[in-house]
């Protein structure tokens, strides 16, 4: 599996598999293009979870996002947390497996949170070697996506687009480009979210991310609790343009509504896929039809 | 690296300010932090970039907000009784002092709250804290239960494969769902009664044994008398079966209530001296 074939299979629109929908999906079996798991909720669990799992598997394209890779701390690597990630990838025949560019604890501890790295040099060789030993144990493109940050170090030695331009040079390892997290940080840290988006290493990036964020008085916040905003809509546009198309997800994790409205929120990105801008053609009345009344 | 940090003084004290049960403000004071970072140096940006619209310990603030509102949310969903039998606010602050205690240390959320029920027994100054404590062994016991090993059970008519004269030195080996909770008060009951929409009041002490175990996965409770849980304690531990009715008490109702385990999925092998008939 190489990192182009990735980058060429665009999937479609997915949507992120929540418990909340489940009987909606097994029941209904709605056309959706591909589901996204957190792989976390299928591992070191043995029964609803993954009965579940196979059952979605059998019907619709997968793919394995984590939280817990942990690729940015200094611990050392958990090679049980591979080899589990791994296995589920070859059970739920993942498309591909995706993670943070972060890291979510040190001496051992785990704090469930996406934390912020330093975008110095040094943090950037750590990365490198952890990414090169992480795909050799997966045997595959390790995909990173570019979190949502509510601060940044001091002492950096260059933004997080060069960041990700060296990380991907070196190491050949996918991207997962969240729209949503480049806008947060762009408003957070004010940076300009355009220039970040025409100085992304397409060639690696493999597929977006679409959420809804907070607005609080002094910074924007990640929650995935709401539809996408139109400044997000509107980059996604321009990455769609730069990038020619890539596997779109929507990501609804909190105060989830009804399967449908997630689902209709998802095809508002066909709107800026290739072919979907194109004026639809005038539908003719079916024959027989009476002519609408009253209408001027 | 951030001026003068290494990345892992900088995640150590990072981790410090985002875990501390107060604010990051309180965080950024305490001995730990200011040993790896000190003050000056975090209030000259010497270690985030400033913000003109947030103060950096409003920045950490972030961080260390949502770490306990999102594991406490993850313990509220697995102790669902405890917080309804603490109350809202005792609950929380009983929990934050746990992740204090008991970190996560794990890939997956579903361990967080391995710890609880230790923790609650050793809260000497906790009203009823013993009943707790039991409670959340059994609220433990049905997250253990739900994300058990997958198995398959024994059937009734593959036990009765098994040969009359070797019935005694068969070892039925339970599911890794089964668990057997042995309590000193009814938590069973009064989880019932929780799940029903009443509003159970703590109850004495009164020996209680639940079963908790998943079949077609969905986790069950069944309340068993002493000697039923004996039986399945026994097999358990690995005694073949006539040594566990030995345990039991030698109860007559022993051939039916097997018949009824195995029913109910219970055993995932039966090793025979000849042959093992199912493992998994």
């Amino acid at each position: 599996m190489n990192l182009n074939d990735l980058v060429a299979n665009d999937l479609g629109i997915g949507l992120g598999l929540r418990t909340v929908h489940y009987a909606h999906v097994l029941e209904k079996r709605p056309q959706v293009d591909w589901f996204e798991i957190l792989s976390e909720n299928y591992m070191h669990t043995g029964g609803r979870p993954l009965h579940i799992l196979d059952e979605v598997a059998a019907h619709y394209p997968i793919v394995m996002h984590g939280v817990s890779m942990n690729i940015g701390s200094t611990d050392a690597l958990d090679r049980d947390y591979l080899r589990q990630l791994r296995a589920l990838a070859q059970r739920c025949r993942a498309r591909w497996i995706s993670d943070h560019l972060c890291w979510t604890g040190v001496d051992g501890k785990n704090l469930h949170d996406l934390l912020p790295l330093p975008y110095t040099k040094a943090a950037l060789r750590h990365l490198i070697a952890r990414v090169k030993a992480v795909q050799d144990e997966l045997e595959r493109p390790l995909v990173l996506e570019n979190p949502s940050t509510y601060l940044q170090f001091a002492g950096a030695d260059m933004d997080e687009p060069q960041f990700l331009q060296e990380l991907t040079a070196a190491t050949g390892c996918g991207l997962l480009l969240d729209v949503n997290n480049v806008f947060v940080c762009a408003e957070n840290h004010g940076f300009d979210a355009q220039d970040y988006l025409r100085r992304v290493p397409w060639q690696n990036v493999v597929y977006f991310h679409l959420a809804g964020h907070t607005v609080h008085a002094t910074h924007r916040l990640d929650t995935h609790d709401g539809p996408v905003c139109k400044e997000v809509w509107q980059l996604y546009a321009l990455a769609h343009e730069l990038s020619g198309g890539r596997s779109t997800l929507l990501e609804w994790d909190a105060k989830i509504p009804d399967f449908a409205t997630v689902h209709r929120e998802a095809k508002k990105a066909l709107r800026y896929r290739t072919g979907a801008t194109k004026p639809k053609r005038a539908e003719r009345p079916a024959a027989g039809k009476p002519a609408p009344v009253g209408a001027r | 690296m951030s001026g003068v940090l290494d990345l892992r003084t900088l995640q150590r004290w990072f981790a410090t300010v985002v875990e501390h049960l107060a604010t990051a403000e309180v965080a950024v004071r305490s001995t730990r932090a200011r040993r790896l970072v000190a003050l000056p140096a975090l209030h000259a940006g010497k270690v985030l970039v400033p913000n003109p619209r947030m103060a950096a310990t409003a920045q950490l603030q972030v961080y260390n907000g949502g770490y306990q509102v999102r594991l406490i949310e993850v313990l509220q969903g697995d102790f669902g009784g405890l917080l309804h039998a603490l109350g809202d606010d005792a609950f929380t602050a009983l929990m934050a002092r746990y992740l204090s205690k008991h970190p996560s240390r794990h890939a997956n959320l579903n361990q967080l709250g391995q710890h609880v029920e230790a923790f609650v027994r050793a809260q000497r100054q906790l009203p009823n804290r013993a009943f707790l404590a039991d409670l959340a062994r059994l609220e433990w016991s049905l997250c253990r239960a739900f994300d058990a090993p997958e198995f398959t059970p024994v059937t009734n008519e593959q036990l009765q494969q098994v040969p009359a004269d070797q019935w005694a030195q068969v070892r039925l080996q339970l599911n890794p769902s089964v668990q057997l909770v042995a309590t000193r008060f009814p938590v069973g009951a009064w989880y019932r009664a929780w799940k029903e929409d009443q509003s159970p009041t703590i109850p004495g002490p009164e020996r209680a044994w639940t079963l908790v175990f998943r079949r077609d996965d969905k986790v069950w409770r069944q309340r068993l008398e002493r000697t039923q849980h004996a039986l399945l304690a026994a097999l358990a531990k690995g005694e073949v079966l006539g040594e566990a009715i030995e345990h039991s008490g030698g109860d007559a109702r022993v051939g039916q209530w097997l018949q009824e385990f195995a029913r109910d999925g219970l055993f995932a092998g039966v090793v025979t001296k000849r042959a093992r008939l199912r493992r998994k």
